[in-house]
């Protein structure tokens, strides 16, 4: 591993696009927010090139964690893009895991997360968060 | 099917290939990358499906609550709107004219200011249930106002009109047995629509009738002229 560690990449939310948040020290890339963003391929492909170089040029274990309450179509695409990445790594031998948080009361996101689950085979977990406040 | 018939070939191609044929892992990765790509389609078309369906019941539920009246459950003034404007544009057509009952309660603030606003709403609640259950399947009863409910009667003569009237002014003054709610009575205004006549024309003539019912001293029912 001669090549540089990754930098940290922290991008705020907007209404129509999520945090992103991605610290190679702790192995994790966390998605929070609403994704319909108005160039969704071109903001996703920093992250999709954070993710390659970190499977790339570092050993640890990393974990995708998604906070995701709405996804366009073009959304969905880029992410199941991402999952389809760790699902190579974890094929690899790498140790990756998603992290899906949804809201307890909401049976319809846990749908969805169902259904991006569907065919994969990497350490996936379903969280239920209790409702703030 | 595209993607499939694509699989479809490349699997036969590589079928007749000789064991050791150069083209053999090209062929391999092609098949790989279009598995994939089918794969991923199918994935995405599946949760497309499912965003598509979550709205579509999302948007149900949102317009059969715009158009619900959340402390009674009957429809509300704009789903009753509409309801009329098509009565009484068929009624124009078709010569069939229904009949509109101004539903009032009588010194309901009385019952607020004596047994509180839960009470309160609880007779709204139990008088809209009898409401309901007292008028013929295809009549409608709607919350109009505070304590004002407007009942659609399709195609009905005065006198039936009436009828009905007396029959829920009736049924509302019989509380249901052991249910310990303040007894409430009701003045009933009846208009029959007239062919031409704006909604708002004959609803003016049922809310002076339930007016009139309560000028002559409330707990009746009063036909427009």
């Amino acid at each position: 591993m001669t090549e540089p560690s990754l930098d940290i990449m922290d991008i705020p939310a907007t209404v129509s696009s999520p945090q992103v948040r991605a610290d190679p020290g702790q192995g994790l890339i966390c998605l929070a927010g609403e994704s319909y963003p108005e160039n969704t391929f071109e903001f996703y492909r920093p992250i999709t090139e954070w993710l390659a170089a970190f499977l790339q040029r570092d050993e640890r274990p990393l974990t995708l964690e998604i906070r995701l309450t709405y996804l366009n179509t073009s959304s969905v695409k880029c992410l199941i893009d991402l999952l389809d990445e760790l699902e190579e790594a974890h094929h690899a031998g790498r140790r990756v895991a998603l992290n899906w948080y949804y809201d307890l009361e909401d049976d319809r996101a846990m749908e969805l997360a169902e259904e991006f689950k569907e065919d994969l085979t990497l350490p996936f977990a379903i969280i239920p968060l209790q409702r703030q406040g | 099917m595209e993607e499939a018939r694509v699989i479809m070939m490349l699997t036969g191609a590589l079928a007749q290939l000789a064991p050791e044929d150069a083209l053999r892992p090209v062929l391999e990765a092609l098949l790989r990358e279009h598995r994939k790509q089918d794969a991923q389609l199918r994935k995405l078309t599946r949760i497309s499906d499912r965003y598509q369906k979550q709205l579509k019941e999302a948007n149900l539920a949102l317009a059969q609550a715009s158009f619900t009246d959340l402390l009674t459950g009957l429809p509300n003034r704009r789903a009753m709107v509409e309801r009329v404007n098509g009565e009484l544009g068929r009624s124009d057509r078709n010569h069939a004219s229904p009949a509109l009952l101004m539903v009032d309660v009588d010194h309901f603030k009385q019952v607020n200011d004596s047994y509180g606003h839960e009470t309160g709403d609880q007779v709204l609640q139990s008088l809209a249930n009898t409401l309901r259950s007292t008028v013929r399947a295809y009549d409608t009863c709607a919350r109009w106002g505070g304590e004002e409910f407007l009942v659609l009667l399709p195609e009905t003569a005065m006198a039936d009109a009436v009828g009905v009237g007396e029959k829920l002014r009736r049924a509302a003054q019989q509380r249901p047995e052991g249910e310990p709610l303040p007894g409430i009575t009701l003045s009933i205004g009846v208009a029959v629509h007239r062919q031409g006549e704006t909604p708002a024309a004959v609803l003016r003539r049922a809310d002076d009738a339930m007016y009139e019912a309560k000028r002559q001293g409330r707990n009746r029912v009063v036909a427009a002229e």
